[in-house]
């Protein structure tokens, strides 16, 4: 569903990224994780479009982000790390952009049964300036699920949230899962990563440190008892690394 | 046919206009918003009323006369912005236009449409403000502003085309093209000026204009920007306007096509540019529109802490460490109005000198007040802080007031005395000087006042039309309070002036006194505007 190959990324002299490369299928829940500067914002940022690849490819439920970007996102929700949402438009008039620029089907219905699993409904018409950073976020999330992506893309998703709110993400990240959604979670909240994840992207220094299924993570780097928390793994791969 | 802009562009685009009208709708309902309403509206009227009666009884304006100043001021603006926006420019998109619009289904063409459209919006709603400038002096004043209109939108899709070509040529070959391009319009510029001195002789600032516009050089600078001058002073709707303004329209219909024929990928560079232009707006929304100019020298500048001062001592050192470290635009400010007023002493004779004492003036009473925020103003997000902070409320105020006062009054007294004596002698500099700091006091002390009872907090989108309604009121509210203390300053003067038998010096002092004494009452008003704030009662615009 998303697939990145050779990823290469580039600023003047400075490398991002230096050739990622990653497949998450249906149904997969990869955790992306990685001290700060190791290229996870880049990565995503490149998955959504935003950024091009200096070289490599991105693929998104088939199709090129790079040569084929509109059929790319049709079926693509990238949920930053800091919704910045259209302040003066409502909560309403968020969704119904969401449904008319992907093309959504009777999106009252599913905008409203969005927003009432995220504790919004009340907020339906204040505008997006009156919100709490919390609440933006879910509105974001709201957005990005209207139109059911293949493949979704979240940047530190529980920043702001309230209990009732990181409960709810969470159900929803496992539902869309089990629905066949290929799901990438960018955090530095391991647990988070544990809980949900059934892949593992270790990102260090620009480069991959590790990538494949948690369990596998376990047994490939010495040391590390069968039911070594994500923790324990994530330093000695770091720690590897820096050897 | 592939459609032009996609349905959900659209809708977006129609919400804002909705929004707009709504946020107006919704400032209302507070009595708060209705006075700031009221006021704008009457100060609007205020200023566009008179300008229509005076158009409608005015003498046929020289039309031929307003072309000539028009050429050359289209075409300095259009390079001053596009040489400012130089290599940096790009595509500018709002933050949630970036989260929402580039990971979206788009098309790239769509994206720079619907950013085009825009565009146009902001031509016009600037048109309409800009075009007060050249009414007096062009036929039709809605001429002027459908060419204003115009000039914006050729600016700013010139601009557009630029950065395309930048995403596409790569930044260092577009940087030798760039150079030598400025190079050669710069040589073209002063053999026009030697041509039109030589062979007309011609002297004086204006007269060295027209004649340059004369020369073969000259023409070939300002043809395309003929277009737009002879759109703005057209004599009559047909065929003036209508065949100038159709010929303006063509060169940026063409423009757009160059635009979207470029169809390169611009996300990145927007994304970077985005940031960028949106932080240099949002210090703009503040009247900190010279922040960008520079960026923060970085602990270069360093302070001994002074006295506590019952606390006022370390917030005065932090602002005027802030404003150290922010000094190079401030600089660049100054600079730049010193050289305006004392070119406008050079080239326009007579008037020259009235106008730069009277720029000078309005530069110290509206201008730099806006520039210098190192005081309350820049401390809305912090607040909170102050008021945790272990000391009184005239202490905080005081340490908060001291600050822009010195520095408003340090730079005014420079700029004074470096340009003061191209229209007066040094006695006036010396008296003007002694009235700097008090002045400053009352024309700061206005600012909190104002601001601590009306403050403004940019939302993370910011404001669009509200920023230039607050200013009008701020405007009219320091010019009613200066107006009464610098009125009771001159009859008490004049009193002292008549009971010290015609004693100036006397007169001065005693006007000097006045002021001060105003200025001084007006801080435990600060300080109690500053006790009863409640941050969390106010709204963000």
């Amino acid at each position: 569903m998303i697939s990145v190959d050779g990823f290469h990324k580039t600023y003047r002299d400075t490398v991002a990224v230096a050739g990622l490369s990653f497949e998450v299928g249906p149904g997969h829940v990869l955790g992306l994780v990685g001290p700060n500067g190791a290229g996870k914002t880049t990565t995503l940022r490149a998955i959504a479009g935003i950024i091009p690849p200096t070289r490599g490819r991105v693929l998104v439920a088939g199709y090129d982000v790079a040569a084929q970007p509109v059929q790319a996102k049709q079926r693509l929700a990238y949920i930053p790390d800091e919704p910045r949402l259209f302040d003066t438009l409502t909560v309403a008039e968020h969704l119904e952009f969401a449904a008319a620029a992907y093309n959504v089907p009777d999106h009252v219905k599913k905008g409203t049964e969005l927003l009432r699993s995220f504790d919004l409904i009340d907020k339906k018409d204040a505008l997006a300036q009156e919100l709490s950073r919390g609440m933006r976020q879910k509105v974001a999330i709201c957005c990005g699920y209207l139109h059911d992506p293949a493949a979704i893309i979240f940047d530190e998703p529980l920043t702001g949230l309230d209990p009732r709110g990181i409960r709810t993400l969470k159900r929803s990240i496992v539902e869309r899962a089990r629905a066949g959604a290929a799901i990438v979670i960018s955090s530095h909240l391991l647990s988070l990563v544990e809980d949900l994840c059934s892949h593992l992207l270790i990102l260090d220094h620009v480069h991959s440190r590790f990538f494949g299924p948690i369990e596998v993570a376990r047994t490939r780097f010495a040391g590390l008892a069968e039911d070594a928390k994500l923790e324990e793994i994530f330093f000695r791969a770091i720690d590897t690394s820096e050897r | 046919m592939a459609r032009l802009l996609h349905p959900a562009l659209r809708l977006l685009w129609r919400m804002q206009l909705q929004a707009g009208w709504r946020r107006i709708t919704r400032s209302v309902r507070t009595g708060k918003g209705v006075l700031r309403l009221a006021l704008t509206v009457g100060l609007m009227a205020l200023t566009f009323g008179p300008m229509f009666v005076f158009l409608l009884y005015r003498e046929p304006p020289d039309s031929a006369a307003a072309r000539s100043l028009l050429e050359p001021a289209i075409f300095v603006i259009t390079m001053v912005i596009l040489m400012a926006n130089g290599s940096k420019s790009g595509i500018f998109f709002t933050p949630a236009e970036v989260d929402f619009l580039f990971p979206g289904p788009f098309r790239r063409k769509e994206l720079i449409l619907y950013r085009i459209g825009h565009q146009a919006q902001a031509a016009l709603f600037g048109a309409l403000f800009l075009s007060v400038v050249p009414a007096p002096f062009v036929p039709y004043w809605p001429f002027a502003f459908l060419g204003i209109a115009l000039v914006l939108q050729f600016i700013q899709l010139l601009s557009t085309v630029l950065s395309l070509t930048i995403s596409i040529a790569g930044q260092a070959a577009y940087s030798r093209v760039r150079r030598i391009v400025l190079v050669v319009i710069g040589l073209l510029i002063v053999v026009g000026v030697v041509q039109a001195a030589s062979e007309y002789g011609a002297s004086g600032g204006l007269a060295l204009m027209r004649e340059f516009q004369a020369t073969s050089v000259g023409a070939v600078v300002l043809a395309p920007f003929q277009l737009f001058s002879r759109t703005i002073a057209a004599e009559r709707l047909f065929p003036d306007f209508l065949g100038w303004s159709s010929l303006a329209l063509a060169l940026n219909i063409a423009l757009i096509a160059a635009t979207l024929r470029l169809d390169s990928d611009f996300y990145e560079r927007s994304v970077a540019v985005s940031e960028r232009v949106y932080r240099a707006l949002e210090n703009a929304r503040r009247g900190q529109a010279w922040m960008g100019l520079s960026k923060p020298s970085v602990a270069r500048w360093r302070l001994p802490m002074p006295a506590r001062l019952r606390g006022a001592g370390p917030i005065a050192w932090r602002q005027f460490l802030d404003a150290l470290r922010n000094s190079r635009g401030v600089i660049y400010v100054v600079l730049f109005i010193g050289s305006v007023v004392a070119l406008a002493a050079y080239f326009l004779d007579e008037s020259g000198p009235g106008m730069g004492a009277t720029a000078l003036a309005m530069f110290a009473l509206f201008t730099f007040p806006q520039m210098l925020q190192f005081d309350f103003r820049g401390d809305i997000e912090r607040i909170d802080l102050l008021k945790t902070l272990p000391a009184s409320s005239a202490a905080i105020v005081a340490g908060e007031l001291i600050v822009p006062i010195v520095l408003a009054t340090i730079i005014e007294s420079v700029l004074m005395i470096g340009t003061g004596l191209l229209w007066t002698g040094w006695p006036t500099i010396f008296v003007i000087c002694a009235f700097l700091p008090v002045g400053n006091l009352l024309v700061f002390a206005v600012e909190n006042l104002v601001f601590l009872y009306y403050p403004r907090r940019s939302g993370p989108m910011g404001t669009t039309f509200q920023a230039p309604g607050r200013q009008m009121i701020m405007n009219f509210i320091k010019t009613v309070v200066i107006g009464i203390a610098g009125g009771t300053a001159a009859g008490v003067g004049g009193i002292a002036f008549w009971l010290s038998e015609r004693s100036v010096g006397t007169a001065l002092a005693a006007a000097w006194c006045v002021i001060t004494v105003a200025g001084v009452a007006l801080v435990p008003l600060v300080a109690r505007a500053f006790r009863v704030l409640d941050p969390s009662l106010e709204t963000m615009e």
